[in-house]
């Protein structure tokens, strides 16, 4: 009796996540602090892993076995702050904390793709920074063609530039980001009051009290649904239930945008995304103790006026110095030069980073970032089941990305990457190989034109039949 | 006994891990002079030629290679330079740079569309930032190739990218460079005349304005350098004697000849007119070439392949050639003769990136070191000058704190003729440039 009722439970539980069992055995797990396992053998059950370990480890009989026999498995990058998907980065409006990239993500764009062949499992498509205060973000799988079926999470954060936007100076930058936020404080106010009324009038209460108090009273009243439409995003940020990211080009715009933050009292709901001369401000980014992603530009050249000589600092390396844990972006985006994540890793590497800094830059860090760490970032029982089975070391130029599993289930593999192969061999590689090879044969075994003096309308063969094809 | 050892190691430990560590003691570049017997180890030499010796030792004396090997004699009374963990390759060559000259965008010759007898060396700024960009990353000398805008170019002229004025330029063979893609057409807007005259580029101050009209002013250029030379007659073009002269030298094959292709239609119209007038060539940048590897090996056509870049579009050559990533794998398979270039790109987008690609999408790494030195430095005519670790040739070398073209090493001390021109911090050194 006690046997059969514990039982019971613990098949069903099985049979439930039994469509989405999944392991990958016999490569060397590799996590982004150092830690290696051969013959690893990384368990997934119901999209999540459920465990790693060495080879003894039991994987569930039904699971779908992934063999890494000779390749790295480590987890899938996350992309951590990204326009890819947006065919326009900002919205002309300064202040459009009411548009989201939602109504924006082109599902089929290349890019996406491209993220599955470049180890990339997570990313984060957020607005870009020629703003004041920009849209919605969301979180999404780079799989797929339908938005909702990719979304990881909706309303990931939202764009803030401290750093002045186009036509903009710093002073006319800050007045409008202050204005925004008293709009929507006198917003809320009226709004306050409105409902401290309303709910006077059902309760049939005779007390008089002045605005100001209505208002304050009214505030317990207000729902997201009483505020006018434009203003229930930055509402929401400003009682901390959106995430922001705030853009700081330079040095000086990090202090301000400090600054501001404390007074908002936002500062712990903050992502800084940084310009390369912001690495002058590290001492203040390392006290404000907040997740920090650099521009893809890795090199900041700065020409000094008199001399006209060049000084060349590499950025991540300062932050590496200091200590800040940073995240990477590929400079621009693309497939075979510094759009990849992978060979910014390297390049830190290069110029002096630790190796286990510049790697999680493109994976703990990163899923950090994006308030994602307790789930991405590395390979570890509790957390999604992103896992790139690689042919070789992340950082080794000539390693590819073999295979990809997103949340246990393969979205990815080299062997039938048709785009991959035709920008390798410079061949189309058609799905019906067979037919489009025979043609380029049939030329040498056609007939020789007749001469011209015997000429008739060729009755053999049926008009526009599409030149020896069907050969 | 005066052997001063230095532990050059040290620092290249430091740039190789990170270390907060100060070098304990400083290389003395400064005190470097040329005339000394100086011996540089390392655990791995790469000649150039696809010998390696690990460890390995390079004897330099008077800006020459005295000595590459191992086991070699260290000098008494020289200097003794342990690079430790470092590997040292041969300076790398370009063999078609587009770099330091002032302003290679529109600055087209507006004068003629056949200009063979002017000389790229005579538009050379030696004092460029390109060159410290360029030896940085490890490329210590280019050919620095015509400029594309006219479809017979000038003739290129090899330089190294740093050093005393007086060592800077190289004698390669003399190379003329025909373009018959867009941008000798289309490169005709950016030469327009000025705005008082009308300002666009027309058929009245600026030919050819499609790939028709290039293959018509070589062909052209050279009926009548054939008929000046048979028979005296001067061009009614307008060719000045100069310039059938300089092509009198590349029909007598005395002048390299090199096209400029990306598209493969390109391959096939370089093909027939070189055929019109008997012409052997190389072609430079080569982009397609994927798409002619049986014509370009029934040839033996040596091809200077690249740039590979990010974006499949270019925007200098209006062209959309996308090259097939594994061309330098394909090339090598069917003995076409190749080197690589980076063109206009230098540090991420430079030579050591360009050969660093080849490895990934297939070329071994033995045969991409040599596309970036010996074979580059064949293909212009330097080879008994540059490209390799052997006696009497010039004493340049890259030192490397990894795998030569790894993602993650980079050149940490760079020689030209002996003499360091980047430092062990990577930084260039002043007295050079």
């Amino acid at each position: 009796m006690v046997l059969s009722s514990l039982l019971a439970p613990t098949l069903l539980g099985a049979l439930a996540v039994a469509a989405d069992s999944a392991a990958v055995r016999g490569g060397t797990v590799v996590n982004p602090d150092g830690t290696r396992i051969e013959k690893g053998v990384v368990v997934i059950q119901d999209g999540r892993i459920s465990a790693v370990g060495g080879p003894d480890t039991p994987i569930p009989g039904d699971a779908v076995v992934h063999e890494a026999e000779g390749r790295v498995v480590f987890p899938a990058l996350v992309l951590a702050h990204t326009q890819i998907g947006l065919d326009i980065t900002n919205e002309n409006v300064p202040v459009a904390p009411f548009v989201n990239v939602y109504d924006a993500i082109e599902p089929n764009s290349a890019e996406y793709e491209d993220c599955l062949r470049t180890g990339i499992g997570t990313v984060h498509v957020i607005q870009g920074n020629n703003t004041v205060i920009g849209g919605l973000s969301r979180i999404i799988r780079p799989l797929g063609d339908m938005i909702d079926a990719m979304t990881v999470r909706a309303d990931a954060g939202l764009k803030v530039s401290i750093s002045p936007r186009s036509g903009f100076n710093r002073m006319t930058q800050l007045a409008e980001l202050r204005r925004a936020f008293a709009e929507l404080a006198a917003h809320v106010d009226a709004v306050a009051e409105k409902r401290f009324e309303e709910e006077k009038k059902k309760k049939d209460e005779k007390v008089l009290v002045l605005p100001d108090e209505a208002a304050r009273q009214g505030l317990a009243l207000v729902t997201i649904d009483d505020l006018d439409a434009r203003w229930r995003t930055l509402w929401r940020v400003s009682k901390g239930e959106v995430p922001l990211f705030v853009h700081c080009d330079r040095a000086m715009d990090v202090m301000r945008g400090i600054d501001w933050l404390k007074e908002m009292k936002l500062l712990e709901k903050t992502t800084f995304v940084v310009g390369s001369e912001a690495f002058k401000a590290v001492e203040a980014l390392k006290a404000a103790g907040r997740p920090l992603v650099l521009s893809g530009i890795l090199v900041h050249r700065e020409t000094d006026p008199v001399t006209g000589e060049i000084k060349e600092t590499f950025v991540p390396k300062v932050f590496a110095d200091a200590g800040v844990p940073f995240v990477l972006q590929p400079n621009g985006f693309g497939f075979s030069a510094d759009g990849m994540l992978w060979y910014q890793a390297a390049r830190c590497v290069r110029e002096g980073v630790a190796r286990d800094v510049a790697v999680k830059a493109i994976t703990q860090s990163a899923a950090d970032a994006i308030g994602m760490g307790g789930e991405l970032g590395s390979l570890a029982a509790g957390k999604w089941g992103n896992v790139a089975i690689l042919s070789g070391d992340p950082l080794d130029q000539a390693t590819f990305v073999d295979r990809m599993l997103i949340e246990g289930r393969l979205a990815y593999e080299r062997a039938t990457d048709r785009r991959l192969k035709e920008l390798t061999t410079g061949q189309e590689s058609p799905p019906a190989a067979a037919a489009k090879t025979e043609a380029p044969a049939a030329p040498a075994e056609a007939p020789a034109p007749a001469p011209a003096g015997d000429a008739k309308p060729d009755e053999s063969k049926p008009a526009g039949d599409g030149s020896g094809e069907q050969n | 006994m005066s052997a001063a050892s230095i532990a050059v190691a040290a620092l290249l430990a430091l740039a190789r891990t990170g270390s907060e560590t100060a070098p304990a003691v400083a290389p003395d570049l400064a005190a470097w002079q040329g005339g000394e017997l100086v011996a540089l180890q390392a655990a791995e030499v790469h000649l150039g030629d696809g010998t390696v010796h690990r460890p390995g030792i390079v004897l330099l004396q008077d800006g020459k290679v005295v000595a590459a090997g191992q086991g070699l004699p260290l000098p008494a009374g020289g200097r003794v330079i342990d690079c430790g963990e470092a590997v040292i390759t041969p300076g790398l060559v370009d063999a078609a740079c587009q770099l330091g000259t002032t302003s290679l965008f529109g600055s087209a010759e507006q004068a003629s569309e056949v200009i063979p007898h002017l000389d790229t060396a005579d538009a050379i700024d030696f004092f460029s930032r390109d060159f410290i960009e360029l030896a940085a990353g490890g490329v210590t000398t280019v050919y620095v190739t015509g400029e594309a805008s006219a479809v017979i170019s000038a003739r290129g002229a090899a330089v190294k990218t740093a050093g005393p004025l007086a060592e800077r330029r190289l004698a390669a063979k003399p190379c003329v460079k025909v373009t018959l893609g867009p941008e000798s057409s289309g490169r005709g807007v950016f030469n327009r005349q000025p705005s008082r005259f009308g300002g666009g580029a027309s058929f009245a101050n600026r030919r050819p304005t499609t790939r028709m009209g290039a293959a018509w002013v070589f062909r052209k250029a050279f009926h009548d350098t054939i008929a000046w030379r048979d028979s005296g007659r001067p061009s009614n073009d307008g060719l000045e004697p100069a310039a059938m002269a300089a092509l009198g030298e590349v029909l007598a094959g005395a002048t390299a000849l090199r096209m400029q292709v990306r598209e493969a239609m390109d391959f096939d119209t370089t093909a027939r007119l070189a055929d019109e007038f008997g012409l052997k060539y190389s072609i430079e940048y080569g982009t397609e070439a994927a798409q002619r590897l049986d014509l370009l090996a029934r040839r033996a056509v040596p091809v200077i392949f690249g740039p590979v870049r990010a974006s499949d579009s270019n925007f200098e050559s209006f062209e959309s050639a996308a090259p097939a990533l594994e061309t330098p794998k394909l090339l090598a398979e069917k003995g076409i003769p190749f080197c690589l270039t980076a063109s206009d790109g230098s540090g991420d987008g430079g030579l050591a990136r360009q050969a660093g690609l080849a490895i990934r999408f297939g070329l071994d790494r033995a045969r991409a070191l040599r596309a970036v030195t010996v074979d580059a430095a064949a293909i212009c005519g330097l080879d008994q000058r540059v490209g390799r670790l052997a006696p009497g040739l010039d004493a340049d070398l890259v030192v490397w704190n990894g795998a030569p073209f790894d993602d993650a090493s980079k050149p940490v001390l760079v020689l030209i003729h002996g003499r360091p021109v980047v430092d062990p911090q990577g930084r260039f050194r002043k007295e050079n440039s």
